[in-house]
């Protein structure tokens, strides 16, 4: 088993998995967003249950984190060792003659999600730290919706967020369908999957902007 | 026509290389790649210098000598050919052609663009092989059917000509296209299922000790093949590897 | 002049090879472990024979001047591989290849040798099969045959059109294996130089490292020859443009006899020559003259319109085309062997027909294959009544599944669709029947020094059947060489590890070093390419498909005078101690520019024509190869004496016990 861990097909199928994963918690959070916008009530009681379900607090959270850290950590791992295995770099190289450009271009839209992902821990989860464990403040199920309308508030930060949503369409883009080719998955189903992927990655990255802009455009007024 | 050449020259693997321009004239449309390299030769031998040392041998596409990377691209701008079936026509006067060599940790250069390509044997001889000796009394060939579906796959992945452009296209020098089309060939046939576990464990170990990058699945170097190996061999071959791992 | 021994064994021809293998000596493999072999290329010939040797428990080390074994030209075969399976049940046999292969070389091999190649034909494909080589195969999952020249049976066992490539990379499997082992050591970019001779037995090579410039000591109890043939005599042919025959022939000026030097194939269905830049012919395999038809116009004047250009050859109907093959030879048609072929390809260019720019070229026409298969397809998937548009489309697709590679191969080359209109063929040497003379044990004339595949002069006589070069290498080196060299090394059991610092390894080191400073000196201004151009203008005009005496007496002073220059003034830039293209050719010109000499001398001295050597004197009234067997059956086999046309003949006479001699017929 510890050659597993060593091996470049062993680490690609850690990056698959993790990314996999990540997808689907993707869709959960876009479910939740889309509420906000949907019916401020359940918004609030559905980010209430997340905020105080032990479960999702203290097993489905480190989870995510290990997610998140595990797929940039190995993300870069890989990005050096492929920097190494062309030492000398070609003096003319058309990459754009045979492979599109989100798949060459993977480490970028990456590091820019992980980049937002800093600025969106800050924004919510630093947050909600604060609020319970520094601050200890009071269960509030109603507070949710009107924090999460007033973050969005500054034209620049709903920006971002809308940036940071593109390249996340483009890391999806290939990523998706990738993960599946990495754990052998090459076969009649694949042209279904590649096809779902770009669905998925164009679906899931507006609605989450969609969200963004909306807040930013329908700010609650006292 | 005329052409203005940039092409990588280095006096053996321990120097520092450079491109050094010349231009080129008299290049006819029907000549080949390499003929018109042999042009190139033959001129700078008459001025006493050095030739370009650029390695080919069969000259029909099918022994994969031939290794260069034309304006950015193994093998030149044609699709599904080595460079020696690469044919002027493809160019146009006064045009500017870059030509380097094959670019990886793994294939240092010898000398000016001709690399070592030795790692590809040692992936090889790691384990690309059915273990049967030669005797003049083994099983009738028709004794196995083979499905015709399987069979013809296993020749495509077996039409691989070892020339490295997949490593040469790829972004992160990955071998993998070159691995898993030998792993493919046995796994698909019944001959190489007793030793198909091992086989891709120890392959795959090779491939990374010789420090070729990871597979990012980008494609190129399918698009780039000039055999044409299909992206269908990677998969098969993290599948192989993934079962014979949890298998132990 | 000395008469040779071939030591093929008595007794029936049938039971020759299986009364020999009981009666050779053999090595315990105790032993074996203690005796060294060298095998000099990679190809099918030596790859198997090295893999095979290393399984048997000889040290192996294997040498190539390729950067890997992989690479040795036998992957260019494309055709196919022959064997006596009978799978398709239309009568072959052993003993039917056997006598094909007898008559296609025109009676010009040796019995013995030729019946053991049949009978372990069937081997080769079992032991392929078993090491993974994916043959084509047929719906029912059995392998599938196609037929070839000059026979009447489907036996050709093949891979698309990369049998070769299949095959070799099956070798280079085995070889890998034995690596991996530590039972081969493999040399790759290493030239062999010269052969060492210690107390008159070959025990060893000096290589030269093409990387580093570095000369070499190898010392072994046995040294295989496996380095293919010499067509690159020629400077035009389909051989890779390594290929060269500096191995034979320093083997031949150690004392290796050369046999039957001027014995070349020059192959039917090649690309034409395009212009004086060409560096080298491809071949179009020879299976699609199983279904296209060969033919130039009928009149004159419609070969010179379509010369320049203002006639196109699909506007010429039926009868205004000279479909010569079929006409000649009505019973085998475009399947006649490749001699007669390329003859008559000749033939007709010469005599005005041609229709290139050059006048060298002649149709390979798929039309009415395309259109009978259409038909039938048509057919078969129920369509009633399809239009002509239907028909040709539907066999267009038959014919692209059959040879679709080829086709992509011609367009990509002379940018002209075979689909829509005719190949343009012409012949180009491609295989070369003689090499280094060897005995029934394919060993030569120095005692230690075995040649195997195209490197020896054995089995196809004065011409190759199709398919069979690659049946002749595995047969050398999977199935005959490592069992008849234990017969030779079973007396070295004692010998011990061969020393390289002997007097003998000096001597050879030192005169290479000498060779390549004096190589190295030429102070004129031509290049090594130029002196290899001007050789084989001279050996394509005077030595090549059709030769006379006067011509040939050209031919040999011409190349006399050529060494001369070249040795004088040929010109190599960059240094001699570290990669150095110019140099590596300049090796290999030097000897075919004395092997050129005794080719003329040995097509001079055989006055008949046979197989794919053709002399004007000696020709039927019909233009046919005129045979002389009461003064000419016999391999002219010839000793190295300082310089190649005063080279001594000694003859092996050919005694055919089993067949009938006849005039070969195709009609």
């Amino acid at each position: 088993m510890s050659g597993l861990i060593k091996s470049s097909i062993a680490r690609k199928v850690v990056m698959a998995l993790s990314g996999l994963f990540l997808v689907i918690f993707l869709v959960l959070h876009v479910t939740i967003n889309l509420a906000s916008v949907i019916s401020p009530d359940f918004f609030n009681e559905a980010s209430h249950f997340m905020g105080y379900n032990p479960i999702v607090q203290f097993l489905m959270q480190p989870i995510l984190i290990a997610g998140v850290i595990i797929h940039f950590v190995m993300g870069f791992v890989l990005e050096i060792q492929n920097k190494k295995a062309r030492s000398v770099s070609y003096v003319k190289f058309k990459g754009s003659a045979n492979a599109p450009w989100v798949s060459r271009n993977m480490i970028y839209s990456g590091l820019v999600v992980l980049a937002f992902l800093g600025l969106h821990f800050y924004d919510f989860w630093v947050h909600e730290m604060a609020y319970k464990y520094v601050e200890v403040l009071p269960e509030d199920p109603t507070r949710y919706y009107a924090e999460t309308v007033e973050k969005f508030a500054p034209f620049w930060r709903t920006i971002i967020y809308v940036v940071a949503f593109v390249l996340l369409a483009l890391h999806l883009w290939h990523g998706f369908a990738s993960s599946f080719q990495t754990m052998g998955v090459n076969n009649k189903y694949s042209k279904g999957i590649k096809a779902f992927t770009k669905l998925f990655a164009v679906v899931v990255p507006l609605a989450f902007a969609f969200i963004a802009i909306y807040h930013h455009l329908n700010p609650i007024t006292h | 026509m005329k052409l203005y050449l940039k092409i990588w020259r280095q006096k053996d693997a321990n120097s520092k290389g450079a491109m050094v321009d010349y231009t080129l004239n008299g290049v006819e449309s029907d000549m080949s790649f390499l003929e018109m390299l042999d042009i190139l030769n033959e001129e700078l031998i008459s001025k006493g210098e050095e030739p370009v040392e650029f390695d080919h041998d069969c000259r029909e596409g099918i022994c994969g000598t031939c290794s260069l990377m034309i304006n950015g691209r193994p093998h030149g701008p044609d699709s599904r050919i080595t460079v020696c079936q690469l044919h002027m026509r493809s160019f146009n006067d006064g045009d500017e052609i870059v030509i380097e060599p094959w670019r990886a940790t793994a294939f240092p250069v010898i000398k000016d663009l001709i690399v070592d390509r030795t790692a590809f044997d040692r992936i090889q001889q790691a384990g690309g092989y059915i273990s049967v000796n030669t005797s003049g009394r083994p099983v009738d060939a028709n004794a196995i059917p083979i499905e015709k579906d399987m069979a013809d796959k296993s020749f495509n992945a077996a039409t691989c000509i070892g020339c490295g452009a997949c490593v040469a296209a790829c972004k992160n020098a990955s071998a993998m296209l070159f691995t898993s089309a030998k792993v493919s060939q046995f796994a698909l046939l019944p001959q190489g299922q007793v030793e198909a576990a091992e086989r891709v464990q120890n392959m795959v170990r090779q491939m990374d000790l010789e420090g070729f990058g990871n597979c990012t699945n980008t494609g190129a170097c399918e698009v780039e093949c000039p055999k044409g190996i299909s992206l269908e061999n990677i998969a098969r071959m993290n599948r192989e590897y993934l079962s014979a791992s949890v298998k132990g | 002049m000395g008469i040779l021994d071939s030591k093929a064994p008595s007794g029936p021809l049938a039971d020759k090879w299986t009364k020999h293998k009981n009666e050779i000596d053999l090595v315990n493999p105790a032993n074996k472990r203690n005796i060294d072999v060298i095998v000099v290329g990679t190809g099918l010939a030596g790859g198997s024979a090295a893999a095979t040797l290393a399984e048997l428990g000889y040290n192996v080390k294997t040498f190539c001047y390729q950067d890997s074994p992989r690479r040795a030209h036998s992957i260019a075969a494309q055709g196919g591989v022959n064997a006596a399976k009978n799978y398709q049940g239309d009568g072959d046999s052993v003993y039917r290849l056997f006598y094909d292969t007898i008559k296609g070389g025109d009676y010009r091999s040796r019995e013995a040798n030729v019946y053991r190649l049949a009978e372990v034909s069937t081997n080769i494909i079992d032991q392929c099969v078993a090491q993974g080589v994916p043959f084509a195969r047929e719906y029912g999952g059995l392998l599938d045959n196609r037929s070839f020249g000059g026979v009447l049976v489907s036996r050709t066992f093949y891979a698309k059109g990369q049998t070769g490539q299949q095959l070799l990379l099956g070798a280079y499997a085995a070889m890998n294996r034995q690596i991996q082992r530590g039972k081969i050591k493999s040399y790759t970019r290493h030239e062999m130089l010269d052969l060492v001779l210690v107390d008159g037995k070959a025990r060893g090579i000096i290589a030269r490292n093409l990387v580093t410039g570095e000369i070499e000591r190898h010392s072994a109890h046995a040294v295989v020859l496996a380095t293919g043939g010499y067509g690159n005599l020629f400077f035009l042919s389909t051989y890779c443009m390594g290929a060269n025959v500096m191995a034979a022939w320093r083997a031949h000026r150690r004392g290796a006899y050369f046999a039957n030097p001027c014995f070349t194939q020059i192959h039917p269905t090649c690309i034409p020559v395009s212009g004086d830049h060409q560096s080298k012919l491809t071949l179009m395999s020879e299976s699609l003259r199983n279904d296209g038809r060969i033919w130039v116009p009928k009149r004159l004047e419609d070969a010179q319109a379509i010369r320049e250009g203002k006639l196109k050859p699909t506007q010429l109907a039926e009868e205004e085309r000279d479909y010569y093959l079929e006409r000649r030879y009505p019973a085998f048609g475009n399947l006649v062997p490749r001699d007669v072929a390329s003859r008559a390809a000749k033939e007709r260019c010469d005599a005005g027909f041609g229709v290139n720019k050059t006048g060298e070229a002649v149709y390979l026409d798929f039309a009415s294959a395309i259109m009978r298969y259409g038909k039938e397809k048509a057919l078969t998937s129920g369509m009633k009544d399809p239009d002509e548009k239907t028909i040709r489309q539907l066999g267009e697709e038959v014919v692209e599944a059959k040879y679709g590679n080829l086709f992509q191969m011609y367009e990509k080359i002379v940018d002209e669709n075979p689909y829509k209109t005719p190949m343009k063929i012409y012949p180009a040497v491609h295989y070369t029947m003689g090499g280094l003379w060897v005995d029934y044990n394919l060993q030569t004339t120095i005692p230690g020094c075995y040649a195997a595949g195209e490197a020896n002069f054995s089995d196809h006589g004065a011409n190759r059947l199709g398919a069979s070069a690659l049946m002749q290498g595995l047969a050398d080196g999977y199935f005959v060489l490592p069992y008849t060299i234990g017969d030779y090394l079973s007396d070295d059991i004692r010998t011990g590890p061969i020393s390289t610092d002997s007097p003998e390894f000096e001597e050879a080191e030192v005169a290479v070093r000498d060779r390549i400073q004096k190589l190295m000196s030429g102070r004129g201004i031509h290049s090594v390419d130029y002196y290899h151009k001007k050789l084989g203008k001279i050996m394509w005009n005077k030595c090549g498909m059709s030769r006379n005496a006067k011509e040939l007496k050209e031919a040999i002073k011409e190349i006399a005078e050529l060494r001369k220059d070249f040795w004088e003034n040929v010109k190599i830039p960059g240094t001699l101690d570290s990669k150095n293209q110019e140099l590596e050719k300049a090796g290999r010109v030097a000897d075919f520019l004395e092997l050129g000499e005794l080719f003329a001398k040995d097509a001079l001295e055989r006055n008949e024509s046979c197989g794919g050597h053709f002399r004007e004197e000696y020709q039927t009234k019909e233009g046919e190869a005129l045979r002389d067997d009461e003064n000419f059956k016999f391999v002219s086999a010839w000793e190295y004496v300082g310089d190649p046309s005063a080279s001594k003949l000694h003859k092996e006479d050919l005694v055919y016990e089993n067949i009938e001699l006849k005039t070969r017929s195709y009609k």
